[in-house]
């Protein structure tokens, strides 16, 4: 009988405070997030959500709690360890800016597998080429002009620079995908475009989606939300 | 390696910067490499103006001085060397060979030497080369000279060319010996030493044009025709000074101090390897304070490599985070810009090196025929390697600072991206 895969995000009695400062901007008693799931995050300035979703990737480690990701005990894993865990497992969309100036959109997308093997093997699976298999992704995004795809990325609207970086971070399918405010530069239309796009392709391959906005209006397209605000046990308003 | 290309590509970004940067270190090291192809050029021709010659007999005086005017035919003797005290050195069975050499008169600026045949037979250069003629034949009439290459091509000389002497050194001199006329009867081939710029002529022929001179200038009204000279004796009374070659090298001390202790003549000899080696200690110096000033040029040109980069460092910070982001390590941060520096070093020396060489090979022939400076074409020396080496190392150097710098960002900043 085959083994339940593991929680996506399992948090328990998690405390982090940054470096230096002089108390705790987040504490969360416990926070579970299943497989496939997408989960949309609000708060407030200030509230911790791009703090969490650092936690979330690795980069930063509790000081206290369980924080497990995909199975893994983040907070016993060692900052070259969660690294890599990143690089295999987890997708990033930041709010803006997300493409590396020098490189083109192609090349932009397949990054991620120049610092993961087991992501270029799962983008080889499908097709022969890790280009076939970026155009392909810029393909379910919209972005099949081949004229678009040869312009400096400096070059390209704030939607497709973001659809860009959404094909980026679903490219060797990680099990999940971050994005903290990705749509926030983007007008209502071309944010429930880019949001269909996007559920689509974490759903072909079965990809958890945490999302972090403020706006609530895009609340019901995702199946729950946590509101930081209430769930957070720090002080962090006074912080 | 995928960093590697990354920062390839990321230099190719900023093409204009980078080509600036390269340029700045190329040319440093051109210069670099170039002074110090110069200064083992010139040491070894220096070193290469007389070989083979065990000792340099003259007047007692300046080692230097003696040096100056017998090899290299600058200054001139206060003092001669009496003929009767030079052939009795010379035929003494230790002594393999003599040259006897008399040097004070010039045509038209170049050096005339008096001397004989053995300096055809005897005269080395440069690890125990001789003089070879590239036309005609070596002198045997009393009024035939034979020049040396540059005084031929400078001059526009050719066999049969009438020549004057002047008395004295100068370029323009006013006595001439314009009654007895020489006639070139051969030209050497370039040696580069001061053999090039020297007109030689018979000892016999020396003594002709000086005949009835008295102290440097001509008794008037009593200059006498060549075929007047030729029935005179002819034997000189002195000579300026000789080189002589021993039958073993086990003698030369001895020989030397029996020359500096002789009776009858204040007499000095120098052992020319010895003498070279102290003038060379003196006019090294301009070449090595020359070599220390190119090293701090190269240090200018990584000074700028760290400066292109480390403006960019806090620039480029939402870089580091979207690399972060996609799985870089804090490392793979540090290795793309110390990448960056490496390629832009690497490229820089390798320029440098391309650009040396292709100096060389349009100044070589201006070197070799203004300065007698013989640069050889060939791959590069260790000590070159060495250099270049060094600069890559100082440029890695130069690079890691900006590196430690993205380093320490992307520490703190993790993925939180600053704008
Ligand atoms: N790198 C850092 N070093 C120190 N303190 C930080 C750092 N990043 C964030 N903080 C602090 O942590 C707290 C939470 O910040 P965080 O960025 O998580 O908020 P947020 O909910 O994402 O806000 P916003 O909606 O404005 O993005 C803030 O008080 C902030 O000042
Ligand atoms: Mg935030």
């Amino acid at each position: 009988m085959e083994q339940p895969l593991p929680a996506a995000v399992a948090i328990e009695q998690l405390g982090f405070r940054w470096p230096g400062a002089s108390g705790e901007v987040l504490i969360l008693e416990q926070l579970r997030i299943e497989r496939g799931e997408r989960l949309f995050i609000e708060g407030p300035s200030g509230s911790g959500k791009s703090t969490l979703l650092g936690l979330l990737a690795g980069v930063h480690t509790p000081q206290r709690g369980t924080l497990e990701v995909l199975g893994t005990a983040l907070e016993t894993v060692s900052s070259a360890g969660r690294d890599h865990f990143r690089a295999h497992h987890i997708g990033y969309i930041f709010q803006l800016f997300n493409l590396i100036p020098y490189l083109s959109v192609v090349e932009n997308v397949t990054l991620p597998c120049r610092f993961s093997a087991l992501r270029r093997e799962r983008a080889l699976r499908r097709f022969a080429t890790l280009e076939q298999e970026a155009l392909h992704l810029l393909g379910h995004l919209d972005l099949s002009d081949p004229k678009l795809l040869q312009r400096p990325v400096t070059a390209l609207s704030v939607g497709q620079q973001q659809r860009v970086a959404a094909a980026r971070a679903l490219i060797g399918s990680p099990e999940l995908l971050i994005a903290d405010e990705p749509t926030s530069a983007l007008d209502r239309d071309r944010c429930e475009s880019f949001l269909a796009l996007l559920f689509q392709e974490c759903q072909a391959s079965g990809t958890t989606l945490i999302f972090v906005s403020h706006d609530s209006g895009l609340e019901p397209l995702f199946d729950r939300t946590l509101r930081l605000a209430e769930m957070n046990r720090a002080n962090w308003r006074n912080l | 390696m995928p960093i590697l290309t990354l920062a390839w590509k990321s230099l190719l970004n900023r093409r204009l910067t980078a080509l600036l940067t390269l340029l700045s270190i190329a040319l440093s090291v051109t210069l670099l490499l170039g002074v110090e192809r110069l200064r083992v050029e010139a040491h070894t021709s220096f070193t290469n103006t007389l070989s083979g010659t065990d000792l340099i007999i003259g007047a007692r005086g300046g080692s230097t001085q003696l040096l100056l005017y017998s090899v290299f035919r600058m200054g001139s003797a206060t003092n001669n060397l009496s003929w009767n005290s030079y052939r009795e050195f010379a035929e003494r069975p230790e002594v393999a060979w003599t040259i006897p050499l008399s040097l004070g008169d010039s045509h038209r600026g170049y050096p005339v030497l008096g001397t004989n045949l053995d300096y055809f037979r005897y005269y080395r250069y440069a690890n125990q080369r001789s003089l070879e003629l590239a036309s005609g034949r070596t002198f045997d009439g009393v009024h035939e000279a034979v020049l040396g290459a540059e005084v031929a091509a400078r001059l526009g000389y050719a066999l049969e060319q009438e020549i004057i002497i002047a008395h004295g050194s100068g370029a323009v001199s006013f006595i001439q010996h314009d009654d007895q006329p020489f006639r070139v009867v051969g030209i050497l081939q370039p040696t580069g030493t001061p053999v090039d710029r020297t007109v030689h002529i018979p000892l016999e022929g020396w003594e002709a044009i000086h005949i009835g001179w008295i102290g440097g200038a001509p008794i008037p009204g009593r200059r006498i025709t060549p075929e007047q000279a030729l029935t005179r004796d002819l034997t000189p009374k002195s000579i300026t000074a000789a080189l002589v070659g021993l039958e073993s090298r086990m003698s030369i001390f001895r020989m030397q101090r029996e020359i500096n202790e002789y009776r009858r003549e204040p007499l000095q000899a120098i052992l020319p390897g010895v003498a070279l080696q102290e003038l060379w200690s003196l006019i090294g110096m301009v070449e090595r304070v020359l070599l220390v000033i190119s090293g701090f040029v190269v240090v200018v040109g990584l000074v700028g490599l760290l400066t292109a980069l480390l403006t960019g460092i806090d620039e480029r910070r939402r870089e580091m985070a979207i690399l972060r982001s996609v799985g870089a390590r804090p490392v793979h941060i540090f290795g793309l810009i110390i990448g960056e520096a490496g390629v832009l070093t690497l490229l820089g020396t390798s320029l440098g090196l391309g650009l040396l060489y292709l100096l060389l090979l349009f100044t070589q022939p201006i070197a070799e025929s203004h300065f007698g400076l013989f640069f050889a074409i060939g791959f590069p020396t260790l000590v070159e390697f060495a250099i270049l080496g060094a600069v890559l190392l100082a440029g890695l150097l130069a690079g890691a600072i900006p590196a430690l710098r993205a380093y320490r960002n992307s520490l703190s900043d993790g993925m939180s991206v600053r704008i």
